[in-house]
């Protein structure tokens, strides 16, 4: 059951992650990286570590997606190709 | 025409080399999630922590080790933290304002976010106060604590425009639980019964272990990481917005 849960996170992750680099809005690519945290914490659960999973909840999906929206609002939502 | 190019210019090792290493990290964890692991004999120093935990009758191990055992490194944390908040603070005030495109269309919060503030506000501010004050019996603690109790502000911000933190009073808050951590430590160096930086001089019976007045100094100082941590990052947050606002002022 544990290895069944652990399997949906981590195809949670990948899909968060691919959502993260392929989403030309960054709105979405922000939303997916707090998705990918999400997932994370999931995985902390079952590996039997709650306090790494409530810091990574914490940070990794609230104050960082913060910090990349606070970024988003300024930068403007579409990727520019002329930066890469 | 494919043939000339070398192979290694065909492929691009550094990805391969990512991915492999992604791939080999997706099985170590899979195996310790799967087989063992868990249920392994454990030794090593953290053995020791948690077979010595009952002696500070804090029912989390995890925030034994954080601010009793490793007490010291909780204090480098909070430095680094508060030299991270200072960073910001610099970068943001120093003319950056000006290069960034600025292209929000309304800066009036939306009314979603307005009443969904108002519900959440109180009940993250609560659940961030609860976090810091059961550091030594739940998961979690100052760290966690005080993120949550500055994100639950953050939000306030957002949804109302005129709500500010005031920068003077946030350093004053911060370095007020800072010398407090600083002090209990030197406490804990001066009492003849502990005579260590840190040290849990005050009384902590094994009975009370599990209870919300227990641990002794454990939780007293992890209130103090997480006034601190909480302010730290609220100016953090405080900073970027300000500096949203005065890019949005100088477009319009």
């Amino acid at each position: 059951m544990t290895g069944l849960f652990a399997l949906l996170f981590f195809a949670w992750m990948i899909g968060a992650a691919l959502m993260a680099i392929r989403h030309s809005d960054l709105l979405q690519s922000a939303l997916g990286l707090a998705l990918l945290s999400l997932g994370a914490v999931g995985q902390f659960f079952l590996l039997h570590a709650p306090d790494v999973a409530l810091t990574e909840a914490a940070i990794g999906a609230a104050a960082s997606s913060f910090v990349m929206l606070m970024g988003v609002r300024q930068l403007g939502r579409t990727e520019r190709k002329e930066l890469q | 025409m494919n043939r000339r190019i070398p192979l290694r210019k065909r492929f691009r090792v550094h990805t391969l080399l990512l991915i492999a290493l992604c791939g080999w990290l997706l099985m170590l964890h899979l195996t310790l999630l799967l087989n063992h692991g868990l249920n392994a004999p454990l030794n090593g120093v953290g053995d020791i922590y948690l077979s010595r935990n009952a002696e500070t009758a804090s029912a989390n191990a995890v925030t034994t080790v954080v601010v009793s055992y490793r007490g010291f490194d909780t204090l480098g944390e909070v430095t680094v933290l508060f030299l991270a908040a200072t960073g910001v603070g610099m970068l943001f005030a120093g003319g950056l304002g000006a290069t960034p495109a600025f292209r929000d269309r309304n800066s009036q919060p939306n009314e979603v976010m307005v009443t969904g503030t108002r519900l959440l506000f109180p009940t993250l501010l609560l659940l961030g106060i609860y976090i810091v004050l059961h550091g030594h019996l739940s998961p979690g603690g100052g760290f966690q604590g005080g993120v949550i109790v500055a994100t639950a502000f953050f939000l306030r911000m957002i949804a109302d425009s005129n709500f500010n933190l005031d920068h003077a009073q946030l350093g004053w808050v911060e370095s007020f639980a800072g010398s407090s951590f600083v002090l209990f430590g030197m406490l804990g160096l001066v009492f003849v019964t502990t005579a260590s930086f840190l040290g849990n001089f005050l009384p902590h019976p094994i009975a009370a272990m599990g209870q919300l007045v227990s641990a002794g100094v454990i939780p007293l100082i992890y209130l103090f990481v997480g006034i601190k941590v909480g302010a730290e990052v609220g100016a953090i947050f405080q900073d970027m917005l300000e500096s949203n606002s005065a890019s949005s002022a100088e477009e319009h």
